[in-house]
């Protein structure tokens, strides 16, 4: 059990990592704006045309 | 005398009933413009449209059109503007709103027009369009768009005329400061979120580990001495950070304990204290119940119902959006009027001092109140007045902004700033209006208030009687009470669901001046209709011509000098194409014309001014007497004889017959007071009521009512069980509007009548008065739900706290919970509707 001792503050290191991540990403303005994102995620990606590598006679 | 024969100006009907449906915005294209334009089977309501739809073509874009469909997307008509935002290229925009990016630049625009997701796909695609520019992101939210573009290729000027060509006019954004304020304010609170949540996180994983460690009571536990303390002196620590996070709690408590109200924040905060102090005893001692999960998890949770409460409060005055969007954010002063070539200068609005003097385009709207220091036009002052007729104004008159040029160019000596226009005076009263604290809300914050006091005490009783009975729970079980006690529906949600509800009504162009009246409506009422412009055009119209077609053509002649309301319907029916040579015309105010025609005196005027010069023979009278009732004549006469009557009347709105059915079945009693003549008032209720097959759809009917008669029917009727609203535009409206329990002025009121009102109907038409009405009902029924859900849920809560059944950690959950539902019911409840498209 004592590994304990030296994981658990690793991961707490590990989580505040996260929150300066995040804090950065709060700073830069990326959750400035929530609601265009969904207006975005209705676009539907442009299927390439099928190419079909066959002579058209035979 | 049977010189007199009737023509009929009322449109043709048009053979076939067919109707079509713009390619572009699939708005319905009239009969009338069918002929004009389109090609092939291709039709278009405008030339807007049209440009729009082959430039889409032209650049591979016509996908929007499928997009737009399969999101439900609406199309609305391209307005065409010749505006050439030259002001984009100026330096001081550039400081202001522009950021370089490495070679290329960035800009940020205000954008109207951004109603679908189709239409952010459509302009996030200006690449297409323009090449030059790099890219374009906008943001629904606040309607705006921020693009990157290549500043060496091409101006920014013609970036916006692109943009304007799709049909989304860019304007500077506004607001610049406040938004940046609410940025920070909100990004701030996110923060807090975040650092809370990892904290909760954290600490619950190690209040897992010895919850699942803990033998009870009985035995002891199953983990070592060391590992314990560990997790335990970790949970205090990292609680640390979520107490921080959670500071503007203690401040909203500490700031209710200086000023000694009652506020909700107090119990909060008493209980996160309360217990983190018990816990680090624990920790210290070495024994006891710790809470460090409970209360990391409580701030993390309130943090986000207080983040969703900021956010809508903070997010744009929508109501206020609506008058702004009409001022223009940039204007050309000149330099010394009379030089050569005068110098000009964009400059903010903002900037225009007393004395300045601002060029107007035609087509550009009126930045500033002042006085016309050279130049003729004609102003659009429907803003301001309602009338959408152009007025003429010349050298010397005052003009206000938000007015539209609709003539040559004009140059304004500024007498008032920016913020002082009348215009701006009417945004900041609704905007006040708008977080005032109403009645219904205060009501609310003193109710919270007391029941504060009422949970404080509970908490202590709780405490007290149970350290008696088994003081081991006396803690647990008074932190519950603490934690699980919200009073949220009445201290939060009532003003919340009324501003939610105003803004949604707002985006229905139905504007709320004073929120308190949403309380009022939501009764059955009593209401008053005043008729000219409320049920009616409020213009008159030709409906029908008796008489020689050239006495037409003399009477617009004629009245082509007037100003007066049939003077317009006689011009809205078509110009003259013959040629009239009138002489010596005079205008007799509120009778009529004289002049002289080939030689004779000429007579354009009402029956009695007309009868005054010419006698009239029994064919006149017998006509005069059988004309359309409700309609007024216009008699034209010269050489001593009558020529031609013309009948003029006032339409009803369109669906004015459907609207004031659904109220009368709603059960609010209808009365029409009107200034108009009794016989046409009383023409016009025999009509509806024929309309709406209610014979009884009138409780009264009064005509030619002067404002005090109004004003005094008003206060006869106050008091009663019934809520009185007044329905009125006319400045002769304007006092029973401020005295009614409800005013509500509608589309085209004139400007007095506006600020004594309550409500603004901006669009034309009763039907947005049913949707008041409706709106208002489902608004309080909201609120009674919200608050009825709020009272079960603290009555079982606090029982079952003050029992002993619930835990801390529980209740730090199921409080926060039951906040955000209220929340959620506040802001999703579908109060005001949006508006039908293509009704």
């Amino acid at each position: 059990m004592s590994v304990l001792f030296i994981v658990l503050p690793l991961a707490i290191l590990v989580s505040a990592g996260a929150v300066c991540a995040f804090v950065w990403s709060v700073r830069k303005g990326q959750i400035d704006d929530l609601s265009t994102p969904a207006l975005r995620m209705l676009e539907e990606d442009q299927r390439p045309p099928v190419v079909r590598d066959e002579p058209l006679d035979s | 005398m049977s010189e007199l024969l009737s023509v009929s100006l009322l449109p043709a009907a048009p053979e076939s009933s067919r109707t079509a449906l713009c390619a572009h915005c699939q708005v319905r294209i009239g009969a009338e413009l069918l002929q004009e334009r389109g090609e092939g089977e291709l039709l278009f309501c405008c030339s807007g449209c049209e440009t729009v739809y082959h430039l889409l073509r032209d650049v591979g874009l016509d996908e929007y059109y499928d997009y737009r469909a399969r999101t439900g997307g609406v199309g609305e008509p391209v307005r065409e503007s010749s505006a050439q935002y030259s002001e984009f290229d100026a330096e001081s925009f550039r400081a202001l709103y522009c950021r370089d990016e490495g070679e290329l630049r960035s800009a940020e625009f205000a954008l109207s027009g951004l109603h679908c997701a189709a239409c952010v796909w459509l302009v996030e695609r200006l690449p297409r369009v323009v090449p030059e520019v790099r890219e374009a992101r906008v943001n629904f939210e606040k309607s705006t768009v921020r693009v990157l573009w290549d500043p060496r290729q091409i101006s920014l000027s013609r970036v916006g005329r692109s943009l304007a060509r799709l049909g989304y006019a860019p304007s500077a954004p506004r607001g610049l400061p406040q938004e940046q304020r609410r940025q920070k304010e909100l990004r701030s609170l996110f923060v807090r979120i975040g650092v809370a949540g990892a904290c909760a996180g954290n600490v619950m994983l190690m209040a897992f580990a010895l919850y699942s460690s803990d033998g009870g009571a009985a035995a002891a536990s199953t983990m070592d001495e060391g590992t314990r303390r560990f997790f335990e002196i970790g949970s205090l620590l990292l609680s640390l950070p979520a107490l921080f996070a959670g500071g503007l709690f203690f401040r909203g408590a500490w700031a209710a304990l200086r000023t000694r109200t009652p506020h909700m924040d107090l119990p909060i905060a008493i209980g996160i204290l309360v217990a983190f102090a018990w816990g680090a005893l624990g920790v210290i001692r070495g024994s006891g119940e710790l809470y460090f999960d409970s209360i990391t998890t409580l701030i993390f949770l309130l943090l986000i119902g207080r983040y969703l409460q900021r956010r809508h409060q903070l997010s744009a005055a929508e109501a206020a959006e609506l008058l702004h969007s009409v001022t223009p954010a940039w204007a050309t002063r000149v330099q010394d009027l009379d030089a050569e070539t005068p110098a000009l200068e964009q400059i903010a609005v903002e900037s225009i001092a007393i004395g300045d003097v601002v060029q107007v385009q035609s087509g550009d709207v009126l930045p500033i109140d002042g006085v016309i220091e050279r130049g003729r036009s004609a102003l659009d002052m429907s803003l301001l007045s309602g009338e959408s007729e152009p007025v003429e104004v010349q050298e010397g008159q005052q003009v206000q902004a938000g007015c539209l040029n609709r003539g040559g160019l004009l140059w304004v000596r500024a007498e008032t700033q920016a913020s002082d226009t009348r215009v701006a005076q009417l945004v900041h009263a609704v905007e006040r209006s708008l977080s005032e604290r109403t009645p219904l809300v205060s009501q609310a914050d003193r109710l919270a208030g007391k029941f504060t006091l009422v949970i404080l005490s509970l908490s202590l009783i709780t405490a007290v009687v149970w350290s008696v009975l088994e003081p081991a729970r006396a803690l647990p079980h008074a932190l519950s009470l603490l934690i699980v006690a919200c009073p949220c529906a009445l201290a939060m949600a009532t003003p919340l669901s009324l501003s939610a509800a105003a803004r949604r009504a707002a985006r229905r162009k139905i504007l709320f001046f004073r929120v308190q009246a949403m309380e009022r409506l939501a009764r059955s009422s009593e209401i008053l209709f005043d008729k000219t412009g409320t049920l009616t055009e409020g213009r008159l119209t030709l409906a029908r011509w008796d008489g020689d077609p050239l006495a037409l053509e003399i009477a617009r002649a004629a009245e082509s000098i007037s100003e007066h309301p049939v003077a317009r319907a006689l011009r809205q029916q078509g110009s003259s194409t013959a040629r009239v040579e009138l002489e010596e015309l005079r205008e007799e105010l509120g009778h009529g014309i004289t002049g002289k025609y080939d030689g004779e005196s000429l007579w354009v005027g009402s029956t009695r001014f007309v009868r005054r010069h010419v006698s009239f023979g029994e064919e006149i009278e017998r006509r005069l007497e059988e004309g359309p009732a409700g309609a007024s004549p216009l008699l034209v006469a010269w050489g001593d004889r009558v020529r031609a009557i013309g009948w003029l009347e006032d339409r009803l709105r369109d669906g004015v017959g459907h609207s004031l059915r659904r109220l009368h079945e709603s059960g609010h009693r209808l009365v029409l007071l009107s200034g108009d003549h009794p016989n046409v008032v009383s023409r016009v209720a025999e009509q509806l009521r024929e309309e709406t097959r209610i014979p009884e759809l009138f409780s009264e009917v009064r005509g030619g009512q002067s404002p005090e008669e109004k004003l005094e029917f008003v206060v006869g009727r106050l008091g009663r069980s019934r809520t009185v609203v007044m329905v009125g535009d006319g400045v002769n409206d304007a006092g029973a509007l401020a005295r009614a329990d409800v005013g509500i002025a509608v589309h085209g009121a004139a400007e007095a009548s506006r600020l004594s009102a309550d409500v603004f109907l901006a669009d034309a038409g009763a039907r947005d008065l049913v949707e008041l009405m409706t709106g208002a009902a489902r608004t309080l029924a909201v609120i009674r739900r919200g608050i009825l859900f709020s009272l079960a849920y603290n009555v079982v809560g606090v029982s079952l706290a003050m029992t002993g059944l619930l835990n801390p950690l529980v209740a730090a959950v199921l409080m926060p919970l039951s906040s955000l539902t209220v929340v959620t019911n506040a802001y999703r409840s579908k109060t005001f509707a949006a508006r039908e498209e293509n009704p």
